[in-house]
């Protein structure tokens, strides 16, 4: 009895581990790190997250998780309210469409798939945050980021891979 | 039983279509929350404000791991250039020993002239000091959370500051945590002086680490070097604090680089201005 409990209470951390790391993505992201442009560079972090997952196991973070996900980093980073949200749900779903193509593949392969991805999130970013606020968003910011995201990919990965084994290690 | 049928009927299909478009579904609703959102506000601020409330204590201790790396590397860089750095501090100590004796005499005077000619006394500005506990914006937005609320006194539109200048002002202001718009964000708009000719403009920021100067009478040129301070019109931000030098033009208008390095604020002050800001009068240099 007291196994059988066990194994639900640790099925279930299992299956939170993606959403929790996730979450944590963008506490990290919003550290004050002591050099100049990192703010600009780390916040992209969360779509760099949910691409890993939706790669390789989409199932560990559902899309409606992903969407809250995002709305929590609005909450924090002072975004337009709605805005993480739409490019986490955006960064899902075109991963997901060109799934059958990158999944069971090489990293180089996947990493390359983030290098076209991240651009196209981020400007859908670039153009809704625009409207949002009325105004054209200077593109050097939103470079450095994609540039960041892209360069550090591989790091993350390494992170996550460990929480990747342990959820498949569950099913 | 039948009952049971002809809802499955029309819900087996329904979860079919929700699944097959779930992500135009959700990119939908996001929109739709940022419509409302930008409609209605306040709804937004407060969750918002609920949520950094919320995160706060966290977020402050997982700030501090990067604040201590900071304070290490500019522990082993001050080591190296200790003698370089003692030389110029000690040239630096003179030349602000001579400032200081200007400026008391300048005091002196200021409080002399003020007494003769019963100039109303300046409102008091009290401040509350805070740790820097995210910089979360990137590429969209510039802002700061700060570890101090309403329960601390912080309410929205005071001025942040730090040793080196104007940081930026509060929009947010939950019971433990704050948030603060830098200078450099898109909506920033700052009403400043030029500081030696007196010409009002109006600082505006684009999500960037340069300023730009709008709303200059029209035939002044501001030299390259001049420093901007704030003007104190509008009542929330006391007038006189530094913000940044003229350092050239872009698009025909002049370009500001703040004082404020952007990766080095660890702390800031939220200055209470106004006429029930002050506890204790300031200004004095005895």
């Amino acid at each position: 009895m007291k196994s059988a409990l066990l194994a639900q209470v640790e099925a279930r951390l299992r299956a939170a581990t993606p959403i929790v790391l996730t979450l944590l993505c963008v506490l990290l992201a919003a550290i004050p790190w002591p050099i100049p442009g990192a703010g600009a560079a780390t916040s992209g972090v969360t779509v760099a997250a949910v691409y890993f997952w939706s790669v390789w196991r989409p199932d560990f973070l559902p899309a409606p998780a992903v969407m809250l996900i995002g709305a929590f980093q609005d909450c924090l980073a002072g975004t337009p309210f709605g805005l993480y949200a739409l490019l986490l749900v955006v960064a899902q779903g075109l991963t997901l469409s060109q799934r059958r193509f990158l999944a069971g593949k090489f990293f180089a392969v996947v990493w390359v798939g983030f290098a076209l991805i991240a651009p196209a999130v981020a400007v859908v970013g670039w153009c809704v945050a625009g409207i949002a606020s009325g105004a054209l968003l200077p593109p050097g910011p939103l470079l450095l980021q994609v540039g960041v995201q892209v360069a550090l990919f591989p790091a993350l990965a390494a992170l996550l891979l460990p929480a990747l084994r342990f959820g498949l290690r569950a099913t | 039983m039948a009952g049971g049928t002809r809802f499955r009927r029309v819900a087996v299909p329904l979860k079919a279509l929700l699944q097959r478009f779930a992500y135009v579904f959700l990119a939908s609703a996001a929109v739709a929350l940022m419509v409302v959102g930008q409609v209605r506000g306040t709804w937004v601020e407060t969750l918002r404000t609920s949520v950094t409330d919320l995160v706060a204590p966290v977020q402050n201790v997982v700030a501090r791991p990067a604040a201590a790396t900071a304070q290490m590397v500019d522990h082993v860089q001050g080591l190296f250039r200790l003698y370089q750095e003692n030389e110029l501090l000690r040239q630096e100590n003179d030349r602000l020993l001579a400032w200081q004796a200007v400026a008391r005499r300048l005091d002196g005077e200021n409080q002399a002239l003020r007494t003769l000619l019963a100039v109303a006394a300046d409102a008091h500005t009290s401040f509350v000091s805070t740790r820097v506990i995210a910089d979360p914006g990137g590429a969209f937005v510039r802002t700061l959370l700060v570890n101090a609320g309403e329960r601390d006194g912080v309410a929205k539109g005071q001025a942040a500051v730090n040793h080196e200048g104007l940081v930026g002002r509060v929009i947010e202001a939950g019971q433990r945590s704050a948030r603060v718009l830098l200078i450099t964000d898109l909506n920033s708009r700052i009403p400043v002086v030029l500081e030696s000719t007196r010409d009002h403009a109006i600082l505006v920021g684009d999500n960037t680490d340069r300023l730009k100067l709008l709303y200059l009478p029209a035939n002044v040129v501001p030299a390259p070097g001049e420093r901007i301070v704030t003007s104190g019109q509008g009542g929330m931000i006391p007038p006189g604090i530094p913000i940044g030098r003229v350092t050239g033009r872009a698009d025909g208008q002049p370009v500001v680089e703040p004082f404020v390095r952007w990766n080095r604020v660890e702390f800031v002050s939220l200055l209470n201005h106004g006429p029930a800001g002050g506890r204790e009068p300031g200004g004095s240099l005895r």
